[in-house]
């Protein structure tokens, strides 16, 4: 608590260590190079400074091509479906002041696949099983599910205003009702679906170009920026309800809105990345780690973190078992899974005192 | 028992009690003659009675045979041992929402059946089962120790939040285990959703022994149930070995979620709502608690099944789906009811 930087200019309001600056510089270094690496790793390996001159030259004849349509747009889907986990979920765990919740638990991502199986139902031709319209808008549909199960969710919860015991309830409820409208609706159609729906839920970022790029990044900027001015509001919410309200903050509005902009974020990321699971979860673990329980500290470092999870995954996923290109949600769970019960069982005790 | 306030049908008499059981037997009986006789295809009880006392090869006979029989019988005995093992895990956590679903249990004997599965093709029947109550004992073992359950009484918030987090796990893996192999994917689609359909007499058969083992000796642990639910300090102060109970508790959870998955996978919603439906009918004593968990779940997985023939007709889906479905209204309704931990 020595050294702080503190920044104060109207709402908004930063108080930063410098160790923990420290830490986000660090973690930002990574981030970049597991960038670098995603571009330089591939069926065809292009060293990393070529990919650096790539970057900043422009045209270099067949390399540039395959940095520049094929592994940049899939490296930035990965770097944005990450970021927009790691804060959606470091955000939800502090609006209902549990470390264990995650954008999941709510519904998100099964009301998501709901939504996009709603898109292969209705735009499959039943001759020949092949869409009758273009593939990109099956992340709208994705997008429309899952929000709409977040404002379902907090409808339901709402009783004279919202507990976080209530939105976790009824998300959890929500969510088993998607899942069996899921299940009906692949059974109800062609056999192709159980494969197309098992790799959505999975989670792939398989095939993602530019298109995709353009939609996630102004999402992710708006709500990451929007989030940081209501970093404040996150630090309160995170006392006990009767000391916020004490404090003078509208506790209601600003836990709706905090809850929408950590729907909206995670919504954005399952639309294009289908059920990408465990980062929203442990990206925030692995943050408070790393500092301390301050939501200034936690929420950019989550974001980041959040990233290199999933880049870092999506590299695995192609080139592990070359020429297979595994569904990268495989390996967010492979590793996030058993990472989780680590941390959790190492620090019972911490995790309490975490929050 | 839990502060979800004092049930307002709450028979008194053991009297009345006892006609009401007897009427809900006779409802169990017709719902599960409507199972034989409803479906795609036709039947009329002449069908029936004939199926079982003048076999002919005809297509009704074998659907009634080899189809409508194994799966009204397997809703029957999962159904009453799915609520069961609901009512003993609210006793155990004291809490009106742990069910074997929420709680992981499900998942964990799922993801084990499914590795098993995939893994191990030539396991039989019998140990794809232990495989089964592997992954729900470990499931138990996890969510409780995560919820804190070790170091005493635990609030609801932490043990769904934790039984969520293991379930996630354990469907994550189940997933890719999938993923890898497409073909036990379309397989066990319909089992996984939880389904009675499809499976043979003799997957039935295993389990049945173990599971009316496992209620007669929840009939005996009746009266040790009903002081351990008053609270643990004041069953102490009675005499009551409580940590003992509590481990019968969770081996019979363990053995009667792990038998029920390993025949039909997991079955949503039946656990949770069958014990708050029982309380609301005759409050908490197990006495009466027990025998109406069971009747009562019976009935809804049957009537559930015979839904799940209609809803798309012509095609079946997963009675799992069907209880989802219809559970999630009752399921909202409870937990906006049970917040005060």
């Amino acid at each position: 608590m020595k050294s702080l930087f503190v920044a104060r200019k109207g709402r908004l309001s930063f108080i930063y260590e410098k160790r923990s600056a420290l830490i986000f510089a660090v973690s930002m270094l990574i981030c970049i190079f597991s960038i670098l690496l995603s571009l330089s790793i591939g069926q065809k390996y292009i060293s990393m400074f070529k990919v650096i001159q790539i970057l900043f030259d422009g045209s270099m004849g067949g390399d540039s091509l395959i940095v520049n349509t094929i592994r940049l747009p899939r490296t930035l889907v990965a770097l944005f479906v990450g970021t927009s986990l790691g804060l959606s979920g470091a955000i939800l765990q502090g609006v209902v002041k549990n470390p264990l919740a995650a954008p999941n638990i709510i519904g998100i991502t099964d009301s998501g696949s709901v939504g996009a199986l709603i898109f292969l139902t209705l735009f499959t031709d039943p001759k020949n099983n092949a869409l009758t319209t273009s593939i990109f808008y099956m992340p709208v549909f994705a997008f429309a599910g899952a929000f709409a199960a977040v404002l379902i969710v907090y409808l339901l919860a709402y009783k004279k205003g919202v507990t976080p015991y209530r939105l976790i309830m009824i998300g959890i409820a929500v969510s088993g009702a998607a899942k069996a409208i899921t299940s009906i609706l692949i059974i109800n159609g062609p056999v192709v679906f159980i494969k197309e729906a098992q790799l959505w839920i999975t989670g792939t970022i398989y095939g993602t170009n530019w298109t995709h790029v353009k939609l996630l990044l102004p999402w992710f900027l708006i709500l990451f920026i929007i989030t940081l001015i209501y970093t404040r509001e996150l630090n309160v919410q995170n006392l006990d309800d009767c000391i916020s309200v004490g404090l003078g903050s509208s506790v209601e509005k600003n836990r709706f809105l905090l809850m929408i902009l950590s729907a909206a974020l995670a919504s954005g990321a399952v639309a294009v990345g289908g059920g990408i699971s465990f980062v929203g979860l442990i990206a925030p673990h692995i943050s408070r780690k790393l500092t301390n329980s301050s939501f200034g500290n936690v929420l950019p470092l989550s974001t980041v973190v959040g990233g290199i999870i999933v880049v870092i995954s999506d590299i695995a996923a192609r080139t592990l078992l070359f020429p297979l290109d595994l569904p990268v949600g495989i390996f967010t769970a492979g590793i996030g899974a058993p990472f989780f019960v680590y941390l959790l069982l190492k620090s019972q005790r911490a995790l309490r005192r975490g929050f | 028992m839990f502060n979800t306030g004092t049930p307002k049908l709450a028979l008194k008499s053991n009297r009345s009690k006892l006609l009401l059981l007897m009427g809900l037997l006779l409802l169990l009986v017709t719902f599960f003659f409507a199972s034989l006789l409803m479906g795609y295809i036709k039947t009329d009880f002449s069908d029936l009675v004939n199926t079982y006392t003048d076999y002919t090869e005809s297509i009704e006979h074998i659907v009634i045979k080899t189809s409508r029989m194994p799966r009204a019988l397997i809703a029957l005995f999962i159904g009453a041992s799915i609520s069961v093992t609901g009512l003993l895990m609210q006793t155990l956590t004291k809490n009106p929402m742990a069910s074997p679903g929420l709680l992981g249990v499900n998942s964990g004997a799922a993801f084990f059946m499914v590795f098993a599965y995939s893994f191990m093709p030539n396991f039989t029947q019998n140990y794809l089962m232990l495989f089964s109550f592997l992954g729900a004992a470990l499931a138990v073992l996890l969510v409780y120790t995560l919820a804190g359950g070790i170091r005493g009484s635990i609030q609801t918030f932490d043990l769904t939040l934790a039984g969520a987090a293991i379930s996630a796990i354990f469907i994550s893996l189940a997933q890719m285990v999938l993923y890898k192999d497409q073909k036990t994917m379309e397989e066990v689609l319909f089992w996984l959703t939880g389904s009675v359909e499809g499976r043979s007499m003799d997957a039935l058969f295993k389990v049945i022994p173990i599971m009316l083992i496992g209620w007669i000796i929840c009939f005996l642990l009746a009266k040790r149930l009903d002081l351990f639910s008053m609270g643990e300090e004041i069953a102490k102060g009675l005499g009551l070995n409580t940590e003992l109970l509590k481990l019968q508790i969770i081996v019979l959870v363990v053995v009667l979620a792990g038998a029920s998955v390993a025949v039909a996978g997991p079955i949503a919603l039946v656990g949770l709502i069958i014990p708050h439906l029982t309380r609301f009918l005759v409050g908490s004593e197990f006495k009466w608690a027990i025998p109406y968990s069971i009747v009562l779940g019976a009935i809804l997985l049957l009537s559930a099944d015979v839904a799940s023939r209609f809803i798309i007709y012509p095609k079946e889906i997963p009675v799992g789906a069907v209880t989802a479905i219809l559970g999630t209204p009752f399921f909202i309704t409870i937990a906006r009811k049970a917040e005060n931990r």
